[in-house]
C-alpha cells in the first residue's frame, strides 16, 4: 500500500499520538493483559517511623574504560554528572596498577618515580562531573614496595592490562608506617594544596586545589594485604595523622570492610584503640548478592532477598556496636551491589563471559532500592551502589551501564529515580503491605510531598491498590524502559500495576 | 505359576541388602552427578565442641495418653536418648498447661494438675537419666489487666491461639506471677505446694529438674520488652530459687532471630538488655540464653526454590548468631546458649485443610537442622535444639518430627538421631572443606578418638564425593530413599562416594 505525502504527517501524528497514549496509559492497560496477583499499601502518614539521613550515591571504580578517548568515556561521565549525587566514591583500585599508584617504585639514589600522568584525567574528569557535590575518595592501592616480600612485585607495563596480582604481603617494610602515611600525606597535597615535595626535598606542582570532602582510607583490607583489626587501626591512625597535617579540613572514612566481620568493628570503633585526638568520623562497609552457580535468574528472585535481609540483620548489631562504642561516627554502606557467579570465575584462563539477561539489571536495581529504604530506617548516612562502570574481566555484572555503549541500565536508573525523590531528612512513615512480593515505603519529603517507592521482589505482575488517586504520576523503572531513564505516567485510579521487578515512585501530592 | 515364596523372599532380601550395601557406589552410575574433593587435615583441630543436639516437646493432644501415636512417640524420645530435652506446655491448649485457669478468690483456688501430669510423667519417663529444660510458658491470663477476662475452650484438645492477652501485669509487684511458678516447680520437684489461702496440694512428684525456662518467644507473647521480660524473669527466678535452691534457669527465648521477624524488632538491643547483670537484681543467675531459628519459605516457593532459601536463611541466622555470640561474651561470659528452636516453618502451615507436604521436605528440613549442628559446634554453642517433636494439621505440622497419623519418626527426627549417635560435646572438629558450595563437611575427631566426616547435601540432587582414605569406610545416611526409616549403613569400597539429593551422611573412617 502507497501511502500519499499528504496524508504521511497525518499518520506520523497518529502513531505518535498512539504511542503516547500507549505510554500514559500503560499502568492501567498492563493490567488487562495478564490476570496478575493483587497487593494492598496501606500508609499511616501521620505515624513517622524515623527521619532519613541516608543519601543515595554510587562508586566509581578507576578503570580503562573510563579514561579519555574511551567510546563510552563521554556517556559515562554525562550520566555521572546528570545524577547529581553527593558522597560519590571514588577508588583507583588495585587491577590497574599504573592508573592507580603515583609512585610505582620506591625513591633511589635522589630520584622519585611520583607519575599522575594516567591518573589525573580521569580524576579531573570525575571531580568535574561530581563539582558542586561532596566526594569520598579512596585511592586504595598502597605502592607494593613499601611491603616486605620475597621478590619485588611486577605491574604490567601496559597501564589497561587487568591485574589481580599486585597486592602482596601483609607487613610494611618501614614498620613504624610514616612511610605509607608520607605517601598519603604527598598524594593528598596533589590533588587539595597544589603539589608536595618529594623524598628528596624536589617540589612538584599539580595545581589542583580540589575540596576533598572526605578520603577513606585503604579499601576491603580484611582481602587486601590481609589486615587484622588491630593493624588496620594503625594504619589508619598513621595515615589521618599525616593526611591531617596536609588537609585539617578532611574528614575520614575507616574500615571498607568487604563482608561485616564484626572484630574489625569491635576493635576500630573503640577510641581507645586509636592514637589520642583521631577522629572516627564515617566507617564504611559492603554489600553484595552472591548467587551459587547454579541459581538460574528464577531463584535469584527468591535468594537475593534473602541475603539482602540478613545484610540488614548485620547492619543493625554493626549499629548496635557502633552506638555504644562511638556514636558520633557515621556509616557509608558505599558498595552494594551483586556479583554474579560467573564474575567470580573471571580471573580465571580462557574464561568467557556468559551472556547477562536484562532482566538481572532490574533485580539488582529493585535490591537497592529495597536497601535504601531499609537503610534509611536504620539511619545509615550513606547507601552507595556498586559501580558505575564494571565490564568484562573486571566485574561486569556489577556496572552499572552498557560497557560497550556507556548507556546506563536499569540498576543506574533506579538509583537516579531516587536521588530525583528522596534524600536526607525525608520522614519515613507508618507502611503495610499485605504481601511478601512487593516493598513498599512512604515518605513525606523535606518539600512536604508525599511519595511512596514500591519495588517488586519478582518477576511477575502485581496490580497494587495504593492510596493514590485519579491523575497522580507515577515514575518507574521496569524491565520495558530497561537502559532508558525512568518513564512516567498518570494514574487511572488508586490502582497501578507493578511489573516484574519494577521499582515505582508514586507522587501523592500532585 | 506356583512361587516358591521362601526361595523368593530371600531372593528379594538378597537383592534388598545387596542394594543397600553398595548403593554409595552404584548411585554415580545412574546419572552424570558433579564431582567435589573434599579435604581433610585431621591433625588441625579448629575448636572443640560443646554442642548437644537434642529435640524439644511442645504439648499438644496427639502426645496425651491413649492416642494412636503416644506410644511410638515417646519410645521414639526414649531412643534418642538426648540431654537438655525441652518441654513446653504452650499457650494454645490452656487446660494442658495452665495449672490454675481462676484466679484464687473466696477462699477457694482452681489448682488442677490433672490433665497436665500424665504428659509430665511421660516426658519425664521418657527422658530419665538425661537433663530436661521445662518450659510452662503460658502464664495463667487472669494475672494480666484486660478489658474483659479472657475465656478458654472446654475442650482441653480444641486449639485456641487467642488465650495470652495483655501486656499490664494486675500485680505490679510481679509477686503473683513468681508465686505460681514457684508452687509449679514444688509441684514437680518437692512432692507438693501450699496455696494462696494456706492449703497444702500434694503430688508424689519429686522429679529432678536441670533448667527451667523462664516464659517463651517473650518478643511477640505478651509483647514484652526487654525492661519488662528482665524483671518478670528475675521475678520468677526469685521465686523459684526458694522453692528449689538447685534449679537453673534459661532465658530470653526470643522469637526475633528468625528470618523476616528480626527486620522487625531491635535484637541485639533485646541481648543487650538482658546479658547485662545491671539490669538483673543482684544474685540473679543466668545460666542460659536461648532464642528461635525457623527457615520459611514464601508461599510461591517451589520445593525446587526452596533448597536455596533455606540454606541462605540458616547462613544468615548463623551470621546472626556470631553477633550474639560476641555480645554474650562481652556481657556475661559464663552464661551458656541453648537454640532451642530450630526448623522450618512452610507458608500458611496452620490452614486447614492444608496442602499436602512432600517427602523431600522432611529431608530438606533435617539437612538444614544437620547443617546448623556442624556450624553451631564450630561457633561454640552449648545445645542445639530441634523444634518439634509432634505437630499436626492446625499446630505447625511443617515443624513435626514425626508422621502425625502413625507417631513414625520422619527424616527430621532420623538426622538428630544419626548426629546425637555420632557427635557431641568434646567432639574435636577438624578443618574440613568440601570443595563444592553445595555439600557442607565437617570432619570431628569424637570423644573416643573415632575419625569422623558429617556430610550435608544442599541440594536436591547428587554429588560425588572423593575423600582420600575413605575406602572402607562406614557410612550412615537419612536421605530420601530412608524416608521415614532409621538410617542405613553401607560401606565404601572405594575413596568415594555419592551424596544424594538431601541427604545427610556420617562416614566413620576406617
Amino acid at each position: 500500500m502507497r501511502i500519499d505525502r499528504a496524508t504521511r504527517p497525518l499518520a506520523l501524528f497518529c502513531i505518535l499520538l498512539i504511542v503516547f497514549l500507549t505510554a500514559c496509559a500503560r499502568k492501567e492497560t498492563a493490567s488487562k493483559a495478564a490476570p496478575v496477583e493483587k497487593a494492598k499499601v496501606s500508609v499511616n502518614w501521620e505515624k513517622v517511623v524515623t527521619v532519613s539521613k541516608t543519601t543515595p550515591t554510587l562508586q566509581v571504580v578507576v578503570n580503562p574504560p573510563l579514561r579519555r578517548g574511551t567510546p563510552i568515556h563521554d556517556r559515562v561521565f554525562q550520566a555521572l554528572h546528570e545524577l547529581g549525587a553527593d558522597y560519590v566514591r571514588y577508588v583507583p583500585w588495585l587491577p590497574y596498577p599504573k592508573l592507580g599508584v603515583a609512585e610505582l617504585e620506591p625513591p633511589s639514589d635522589g630520584k622519585t618515580s611520583w607519575d599522575f600522568s594516567l591518573i589525573d584525567p580521569m580524576m579531573e574528569d570525575l571531580m568535574n562531573a561530581t563539582a558542586g557535590h561532596s566526594v569520598i575518595i579512596n585511592f586504595s592501592t598502597i605502592p607494593q614496595w613499601m611491603f616486605k616480600t620475597e621478590k619485588p612485585v611486577a605491574y604490567p607495563a601496559d597501564p589497561d592490562q587487568v591485574n589481580w596480582d599486585y597486592e602482596k604481603g601483609t607487613e610494611f617494610r618501614d614498620a613504624s608506617l610514616k612511610e605509607v602515611g608520607d605517601y598519603y600525606a604527598r598524594l593528598v597535597s596533589w590533588y587539595t594544596q597544589g603539589g608536595f615535595t618529594d623524598e628528596y626535598g624536589k617540589r612538584h606542582e599539580s595545581g589542583h586545589h580540589y575540596k576533598t570532602a572526605y578520603w577513606e582510607v585503604l579499601n576491603e583490607i580484611n582481602g587486601e594485604h590481609q589486615m587484622t583489626p588491630q593493624t588496620y587501626t594503625r594504619v589508619y591512625d598513621a595515615i589521618v595523622t599525616a593526611v591531617h597535617r596536609v588537609d585539617p579540613q578532611i574528614k575520614f572514612v575507616g574500615l571498607a570492610l568487604g563482608g561485616t566481620s564484626k572484630d574489625y568493628f569491635e576493635y576500630f570503633l573503640n577510641h581507645k584503640n586509636h592514637k589520642a585526638g583521631i577522629p572516627i568520623e564515617m566507617i564504611s562497609y559492603h554489600f553484595y548478592a552472591v548467587p551459587t552457580p547454579d541459581q538460574t535468574p528464577e531463584i535469584m528472585q527468591y535468594t537475593y532477598w534473602e541475603q539482602a535481609d540478613h545484610f540488614l540483620e548485620v547492619v543493625d548489631y554493626i549499629q548496635n556496636i557502633r552506638a555504644r562504642l562511638s556514636p558520633e561516627t557515621q556509616t557509608d554502606t558505599d558498595e552494594l551491589g551483586s556479583i554474579s557467579a560467573d564474575d567470580l570465575e573471571q580471573d580465571k584462563p580462557g574464561h568467557v563471559v556468559q551472556p547477562i539477561p536484562n532482566s538481572y539489571w532490574n533485580l539488582c536495581g529493585g535490591l537497592y532500592a529495597y536497601l535504601y529504604a531499609e537503610l534509611a530506617k536504620r539511619g545509615i548516612e550513606v547507601a552507595g551502589e556498586s559501580q558505575l562502570v564494571g565490564y568484562p574481566t573486571q566485574f561486569p555484572s556489577v556496572s552499572m551501564v552498557d560497557w560497550n555503549s556507556g548507556q546506563p541500565n536499569a540498576r543506574f536508573w533506579v538509583l537516579k529515580l531516587l536521588v530525583d525523590n528522596f534524600g536526607p531528612g525525608d520522614k519515613l512513615v507508618g507502611t503495610d503491605l499485605d504481601t511478601p512480593y512487593v516493598y513498599g515505603q512512604a515518605f513525606v519529603t523535606r518539600q512536604g510531598q508525599r511519595k511512596l517507592l514500591l519495588v517488586n521482589k519478582r518477576d511477575r505482575a502485581f496490580e497494587v491498590s495504593t492510596p493514590a488517586s485519579q491523575g497522580l504520576e507515577v515514575t518507574f523503572v521496569d524491565q520495558s524502559t530497561s537502559f532508558q531513564p525512568p518513564a512516567s505516567a498518570h494514574l487511572n485510579g488508586n490502582k497501578l500495576t507493578l511489573n516484574g521487578f519494577e521499582v515505582a515512585v508514586v507522587n501523592l501530592s500532585k | 505359576m506356583r512361587i516358591n515364596r521362601p526361595l523368593a523372599l530371600f531372593c528379594i532380601s538378597l537383592i534388598i541388602f545387596l542394594t543397600a550395601c553398595a548403593r554409595k557406589e552404584t548411585a554415580s552410575k545412574a546419572a552424570p552427578v558433579a564431582k567435589a574433593k573434599v579435604s581433610v587435615n585431621w591433625d588441625k583441630v579448629v575448636t572443640v565442641s560443646k554442642t548437644a543436639p537434642t529435640l524439644q516437646v511442645v504439648v499438644n493432644p496427639p502426645l496425651r495418653r491413649g492416642t494412636p501415636i503416644h506410644d511410638r512417640v515417646f519410645q521414639a524420645l526414649h531412643e534418642l536418648g538426648a540431654d537438655y530435652v525441652r518441654y513446653v506446655p504452650w499457650l494454645p491448649y490452656p487446660k494442658l498447661g495452665v495449672a490454675e485457669l481462676e484466679p484464687p478468690s473466696d477462699g477457694k483456688t482452681s489448682w488442677d494438675f490433672s490433665l497436665i501430669d500424665p504428659m509430665m510423667e511421660d516426658l519425664m519417663n521418657a527422658t530419665a537419666g538425661h537433663s530436661v529444660i521445662i518450659n510452662f510458658s503460658t502464664i495463667p491470663q487472669w494475672m494480666f489487666k484486660t478489658e474483659k477476662p479472657v475465656a478458654y475452650p472446654a475442650d482441653a484438645d480444641q486449639v485456641n491461639w487467642d488465650y495470652e492477652k495483655g501486656t499490664e501485669f494486675r500485680d505490679a509487684s510481679l509477686k503473683e506471677v513468681g508465686d505460681y511458678y514457684a508452687r509449679l516447680v514444688s509441684w514437680y520437684t518437692q512432692g507438693g505446694f501450699t496455696d494462696e489461702y494456706g492449703k497444702r496440694h500434694e503430688s508424689g512428684h519429686h522429679y529432678k529438674i536441670d533448667y527451667w525456662e523462664v516464659l517463651n518467644e517473650v518478643d511477640f507473647e505478651h509483647e514484652m520488652s526487654p525492661e519488662t521480660y528482665t524483671r518478670v524473669y528475675d521475678a520468677i527466678v526469685s521465686s523459684i530459687r526458694h522453692v528449689e535452691p538447685q534449679m537453673k534457669f534459661v532465658g530470653v527465648a526470643l522469637a526475633g532471630t528468625s528470618p523476616n521477624i528480626f527486620l522487625r524488632e531491635n535484637v541485639p538491643a533485646y541481648f543487650e538488655y538482658f546479658l547485662n547483670p545491671k539490669n538483673h537484681k543482684p544474685g540473679i543467675p543466668m545460666d542460659m540464653i536461648s532464642y528461635h531459628f525457623y527457615a520459611g519459605p514464601t508461599a510461591d516457593q517451589s520445593p525446587k526454590a526452596q533448597q536455596y532459601t533455606f540454606f541462605d536463611q540458616a547462613a544468615g541466622f548463623l551470621n546472626s548468631v556470631r553477633y550474639l555470640e560476641a555480645i554474650r561474651q562481652r556481657l556475661s561470659p559464663k552464661t551458656q546458649t541453648d537454640l532451642d528452636e530450630l526448623g522450618c516453618i512452610p507458608d500458611n502451615d496452620n490452614a486447614v485443610p492444608r496442602k499436602p507436604i512432600p517427602d523431600s521436605y522432611w529431608n530438606l528440613c533435617g539437612a538444614v537442622y544437620g547443617y546448623l549442628y556442624g556450624e553451631l559446634s564450630r561457633f561454640g554453642i552449648d545445645v542445639a535444639g530441634e523444634s518439634q517433636m509432634v505437630g499436626y494439621p492446625s499446630q505447625f505440622p511443617g515443624v513435626s518430627m514425626v508422621d502425625w497419623n502413625t507417631g513414625q519418626p520422619n527424616a527430621r527426627y532420623w538426622v538428630l538421631k544419626l548426629l546425637h549417635d555420632n557427635f557431641g560435646p568434646g567432639d574435636k572438629l577438624v578443618d574440613t572443606t568440601s570443595g563444592i558450595p553445595y555439600v557442607y563437611a565437617q570432619g570431628y575427631v569424637t570423644r573416643d578418638g573415632r575419625r569422623k566426616l558429617l556430610l550435608v547435601n544442599q541440594r536436591d540432587r547428587n554429588f560425588d564425593l572423593s575423600m582420600a582414605g575413605s575406602s572402607g569406610a562406614e557410612v550412615v545416611y537419612v536421605d530420601q530413599t530412608t524416608g521415614f526409616q532409621p538410617p542405613a549403613r553401607s560401606q565404601l569400597n572405594a575413596d568415594q562416594m555419592t551424596l544424594r539429593g538431601l541427604e545427610v551422611a556420617v562416614v566413620t573412617l576406617q
